[in-house]
């Protein structure tokens, strides 16, 4: 059997295809499962409420922020509600670019010992956030049943919406975490560059209810993080409609997010072990 | 078949004058036009071919780039140029405990760093109690790795990297930790798996290791194999580079001097060698009458050596023999020669080729000695030169005291059998 399936061209064994290639690399994603593991036990670990605090942070987050800001943003129905969905995404987003951006330089310890593909930190790390993502569903649903939000059948493109964002931030963290290898102050610039997006992106109010200067108008409409954020509160709590123009957005802002994340991590694929 | 296939590779670092690890550090360098680099060649042009079964020691001094070339063949720095091809799995032991996290229980760490090298879910359980019982951590499994002892964590890292029965294993220096019991287990499993086929790759400085351990060594000097077969000549090519790297090391006046006085040296033990006389000779200890390596204090005994002598003109003097008890470690208990005894063998009285015989008698045994294992040694000396002609193997003996409940542990010569006086001044 083994002599049938030989190839009669022996230079296709020497040069393997990049479909083989990708083939080839999945079998690590069970230790990015692992790694995963990992991540979320020792970050509970010694913790009293455990799991329970990766709950809890993003409730307490849209208590503090809507008591605060309610009086100040007017004319949004559920509001709780409505920061709620944009804080589970912003947690998501900050999560994995921060354990995203040192994550190669972190995992150098086993790069330097073991025959491992860097990008498995990376995906670990997306992976970790993601994960914590679905644990606060759950919380969320129960808000949702008691606010009585008007979800709708858009719910249907929640998955489509979130498999574009997972995809978008994954291509993100990829270039933080490579460009982190070759410049250790990325970590440093992320925080501030984090923050001003945190503001910049809908989450607390709506740009479409509040006045603003043309420019900023502008740039607001067209950070990606914001049409995520639309795309999740018009599946998730049915505020806003979604169009195949919104869907079109989110697929190539993934797209483009993680062809920009596999070039950088392509070409700096070589170099990296000798950074670290 | 070979398993490992190394071409032409060299590895190049960039050394930069002042390495920038920061983005504001390469904006200012490149402002300033400083952003070029220096390279350094950790291997340059080396080719090497590693059978399947084969057991190699890469050898060489500090920064010779042994443990590069190591991390090339684990596939963990790919070569800057030319090709490394590796075949089957490697368990690259470059730390123990590859992949293990403190925070973690042992057990988890098992699957974690198996995984990191490769098993899947299936293999991981399979192995999983084989590593518990290796490491003979039964009772600390389930513990979180950071309250394990340094002993501990080394089994649990080695038990996980032989367990998943490499093709290749690579070792670097890392066989010198545990205690004895535990390296001993490791290297009687790494022997276990030599046998069973797999390749064995090492990078020690202990040369006894390197011995024990490979057959073949690879030696490396700045990047470049110096020399490539068996272990016995890598050894020793190793020690003339070392050698010469040491003497350069050195100030001109101080390097001539040490090679003025190993010439001076290396002469003498020529003429002495040309001119020693061949010597044949046996020894034995009887006790009643019988041949016997067991001693028991106050019991009589007595060593017996007989020796014969090829080329008597060569000798300067009478002849000479000695004996003495010494400790496993080698320290002197006590000894007697037939000089000291007032006695001489005359050269006339020696026949070529015939064997003649010395018996020292202990009619009264040995005394105030503890209990414990000892060694014999017997010497032929020239009494004139008092040249040693013929350094013996020690014999192992073992003694028995009877005094041995007044004994401390440890003691060679009990001093109650001494005249000691203790005293104590101001107690009545």
């Amino acid at each position: 059997m083994e002599n049938a399936q030989a190839p009669l061209n022996p230079s296709t064994t020497l040069e393997p295809q990049p479909w083989q290639q990708w083939a080839h690399q999945t079998k690590h994603l069970r230790l990015v499962s692992l790694l995963v593991k990992r991540e979320l036990k020792v970050k509970y670990r010694g913790s009293v409420l455990g799991y329970i605090w990766s709950l809890l942070n993003p409730l307490l987050y849209m208590i503090v922020l809507s008591a605060v800001f309610s009086q100040l943003v007017r004319g949004i129905e559920n509001y709780s509600l409505y920061v709620f969905t944009g804080i589970l995404m912003w947690n998501m987003t900050a999560m994995s670019l921060n354990l995203g951006a040192v994550s190669i330089v972190n995992g150098g310890s086993l790069l330097r010992k073991v025959k491992l593909p860097a990008w498995i930190f990376p995906v670990s790390s997306t992976a970790s956030s993601a994960t914590n993502f679905f644990l606060s569903l759950a919380p969320y649903t129960l808000l949702a049943l008691y606010f009585q939000a008007p979800v709708n059948a858009n719910i249907a493109y929640f998955p489509l919406v979130l498999l574009c964002y997972m995809a978008f931030v994954q291509g993100l963290a990829l270039l933080v975490a490579v460009a982190n290898v070759f410049f250790r102050d990325v970590g440093h610039v992320l925080e501030p560059v984090l923050a001003i997006a945190f503001y910049a992106t809908p989450i607390i109010y709506d740009p479409r209810l509040i006045s603003l200067p043309h420019l900023v108008d502008m740039a607001l409409r067209l950070n990606p993080f914001g049409f995520y954020v639309q795309g999740f509160r018009a599946t998730l709590m049915g505020y806003g409609e979604v169009d195949i123009r919104l869907l079109a957005t989110l697929l190539f802002c993934a797209v483009v997010s993680m062809g920009a994340g596999i070039w950088a991590y392509q070409k700096a694929r070589l170099k990296i072990i000798y950074q670290l | 078949m070979n398993v490992v296939e190394i071409k032409k590779i060299s590895v190049e670092y960039n050394v930069h004058e002042y390495r920038y690890t920061t983005f504001k550090e390469f904006v200012f360098q490149s402002l300033r036009g400083q952003a070029g680099s220096k390279t350094f060649a950790a291997l340059k042009n080396v080719s090497l071919n590693i059978q399947s079964g084969e057991s190699v020691a890469l050898i060489g001094h500090n920064g010779s780039g042994k443990s590069t070339l190591l991390k090339t063949i684990a596939g963990v720095v790919p070569p800057t140029k030319g090709e490394v091809t590796s075949t089957g799995r490697i368990a690259p032991m470059i730390e123990l405990g590859t992949g293990f996290d403190p925070e973690l229980s042992g057990r988890e760490n098992i699957a974690l760093s198996c995984t990191v090298m490769g098993l899947s879910l299936a293999e991981v359980q399979e192995i999983e109690e084989e590593v518990v019982q290796f490491s003979e951590l039964e009772n600390f499994i389930d513990l979180p790795l950071k309250n394990y002892s340094s002993g501990m964590y080394a089994r649990l890292g080695f038990a996980c990297a032989t367990a998943i029965k490499p093709d290749i294993l690579i070792v670097d220096e890392v066989l010198s930790v545990g205690d004895s019991n535990f390296s001993r287990k490791c290297l009687h499993r790494i022997s276990e798996l030599r046998e069973g086929g797999t390749t064995f790759i090492l990078v020690s400085h202990d040369p006894s290791t390197v011995r024990n351990s490979c057959d073949r060594g690879v030696v490396l000097e700045n990047g470049v194999v110096r020399f490539d077969g068996a272990i016995h000549d890598a050894l020793q090519t190793h020690d003339e580079i070392m050698d010469r790297r040491y003497l350069q090391s050195l100030p001109e006046t101080e390097r001539s001097e040490i090679l003025r006085v190993r010439l001076l040296e290396e002469n003498k033990a020529r003429a002495q060698n040309d001119n020693l006389p061949k010597i044949q000779c046996r020894h034995w200890i009887e006790a009643k009458g019988k041949l016997s390596s067991h001693l028991i204090s106050g019991q009589a005994f007595a060593v017996h050596v007989e020796f014969s002598v090829s080329d008597c003109d060569r000798l300067q003097g009478s002849v000479n023999v000695g004996i003495g008890l010494n400790t496993p470690q080698g320290q002197r208990v006590g000894g007697i020669n037939l000089e000291q005894s007032g006695k001489t063998i005359p050269t006339a009285s020696l026949q070529e080729g015939q064997f003649q015989k010395v018996v020292f008698h202990f009619p009264d045994g040995i005394s105030s000695l503890a209990s414990g294992a000892y060694h014999l040694v017997v010497g032929i000396l020239d009494s004139n030169e008092s040249r040693i002609l013929l350094p013996l193997e020690p014999v192992e003996i073992s003694f028995q005291s009877e005094e041995d409940k007044e004994n401390f542990d440890g003691d060679i010569i009990s001093f109650k059998s001494l005249n000691v006086r203790p005293e104590m001044p101001g107690l009545r």
